[in-house]
């Protein structure tokens, strides 16, 4: 088992799989308390319009897809206020959207696009250094923000109205989480794929979620569950030659399972 | 300063319902004021109106002679208590430090004061001891009466109340008016209720809310417009208190 770290790729799967847990499991709690799940799902598939433009304009499709995963955000969280129509049309409206751009863009690329379904469905083991780097700022993006508007996010998300009776900028702050969603997503995209983000959204803090109930406590148990399913779908996607993304969403939702048998 | 909220001319629709006409009215300093009337009937539209959340189609409203979105400070709000989702992962120090929000600015952390100010709010409540225990496992009059303590720890002026007693035991309602009225000594109280009950015996001031505004002043004459209004079954209201019963409370 050693022998695996020999290996390069190896050495990177594990330092981003790690990464990717310190994304999840800061966001993904946040997505589980407040409930904003699908909305996630839809800021996820929106991103993959950003991917395409990068395939298009010959980028590293991960920068194209940090702005497109932004904007997605921000247009969720407003178009809904804006124009009347539900927080759920939003959704699906920004989530096929993105896709299909996503599509179109690859489509205008000249050749094949080698690496489209590793964005799609994951492939860990092939996480260049250059990518490893991006996600290192990004989580300290993400755990600078948290740390700094911790009261503020905890607030909004347990109550609103109050929020903004107290007079925070609720719609403000409410934009800046779904920002960091949305950077959360570019962190795992690599990882386990657009499709399956969701399921490191909220799986890891759904498992933490049976052992503890403070905010922050469920952000560190998150991180640390979803590193050690992470890792453990990792080996076994190895060892049996499986797609790694989905089999690492496997174990997360067995262990749930199980877990959710054990401490009813 | 007597005027603490002023209402003057105000109309309020969602969409094409109309849910306020040419509302007036006006709480004066350190009263014990109670709005009442019908479900539905605008109450808390007017609540939402005096904290900023809404704001009118038409007409004025003033907050300590500010404009409601200026107004935070001065006021501590107790939601209903059903909007909440109790499974949410967090204690009662946490949630009544949110009282704390309108003293603090973004990014600036709770220190020991406000834990202070929080202890002795819960105090009040009689709620010293549970501080560490998640806001998911308390009773539902606990934890109205944890949402209390968060708008006392804002250490407010104004302390605005919608529907505090919905799953108050019985034991605390009396605990509950007399609290209010020891606050009541320094800060002004509006409560939103369609529980006539509790009106009758405590507050000093009514006003009727159903779409338009029924009457204002103090609550003897109140209590009669209030059946005018209702077209007499004040009954249906409240099992507990039938309407003779009301009226027998005249003398306070």
């Amino acid at each position: 088992m050693i022998d695996l770290l020999q290996y390069d790729f190896m050495r990177n799967a594990f330092i981003s799989a790690v990464l990717v847990s310190i994304a999840c499991g800061i966001v993904g709690t946040f997505v589980v308390v407040k409930k904003i799940v699908s909305l996630s799902g839809g800021i996820a598939h929106a991103a993959f319009g950003g991917i395409g433009l990068g395939y298009f304009l010959g980028f590293d499709p991960i920068l194209t897809a940090i702005p497109f995963s932004l904007l997605s955000a921000i247009g969720i969280g407003t178009l809904n206020k804006k124009i009347r129509i539900s927080e759920d049309s939003a959704i699906g409206l920004f989530w096929s959207f993105g896709m299909a751009l996503g599509i179109i863009f690859i489509g205008l690329s000249p050749g094949y696009a080698p690496n489209l379904f590793s964005y799609l469905f994951g492939s860990i083991l092939t996480v260049p250094v250059s990518e490893i780097l991006i996600m290192v700022m990004l989580d300290i993006i993400i755990i600078a923000c948290v740390l700094f508007f911790y009261k503020e996010f905890m607030a909004i998300s347990f109550d609103e109205e109050f929020a903004e009776v107290a007079g925070l900028p609720t719609k403000k702050l409410n934009l800046l989480l779904l920002c960091l969603v949305g950077l959360s997503i570019i962190v795992m995209v690599r990882v386990v794929g657009i499709i399956l983000i969701i399921a490191l959204l909220t799986v890891p803090t759904l498992i933490a979620k049976k052992f503890t109930q403070r905010l922050s406590k469920l952000m560190i148990l998150s991180t640390i569950t979803a590193s050690i399913f992470t890792i453990c779908g990792l080996i076994i996607s190895y060892l049996f030659d499986l797609a790694s993304g989905a089999t690492i969403v496997l174990v997360l939702v067995v262990v749930f399972g199980i877990v959710s048998v054990v401490r009813r | 300063m007597k005027k603490v909220i002023e209402l003057k001319g105000v109309y309020f629709s969602y969409g094409d319902t109309l849910v306020l006409e040419n509302a007036n009215f006006v709480v004066e300093n350190k009263d014990f004021f109670a709005l009442i009337g019908p479900n539905g009937g605008g109450k808390t539209t007017v609540l939402k109106l005096i904290l900023g959340l809404i704001k009118p189609q038409r007409g004025k409203i003033q907050v300590m002679g500010k404009r409601p979105e200026n107004a935070h400070k001065f006021i501590g709000y107790v939601p209903q208590i059903i909007k909440f989702d109790f499974d949410f992962p967090i204690s009662v120090m946490e949630v009544v430090l949110m009282g704390r929000l309108v003293k603090k600015g973004l990014i600036q952390r709770y220190d020991k004061k406000d834990r202070d100010v929080c202890r002795d709010a819960l105090e009040k409540v009689g709620m010293k001891d549970f501080e560490d225990r998640l806001i998911g496992n308390l009773s539902g009059g606990q934890r109205q009466r944890i949402l209390l303590a968060r708008a006392l720890a804002a250490e407010p002026k104004i302390l605005l109340l919608d529907e505090p007693l919905s799953s108050i035991d019985s034991t605390w309602q009396n605990r509950f008016y007399k609290l209010m009225d020891e606050i009541n000594n320094e800060k002004t109280i509006l409560l939103v209720t369609h529980d006539i009950s509790a009106v009758s015996t405590y507050v000093d001031k009514i006003a009727c809310v159903n779409r338009k505004l029924f009457y204002q002043g103090t609550k003897k004459e109140g209590m009669e417009k209030l059946s005018e209004m209702y077209k007499c079954p004040v009954e249906i209201l409240t099992h507990k208190v039938p309407h003779r019963h009301l009226k027998e409370h005249k003398h306070d």
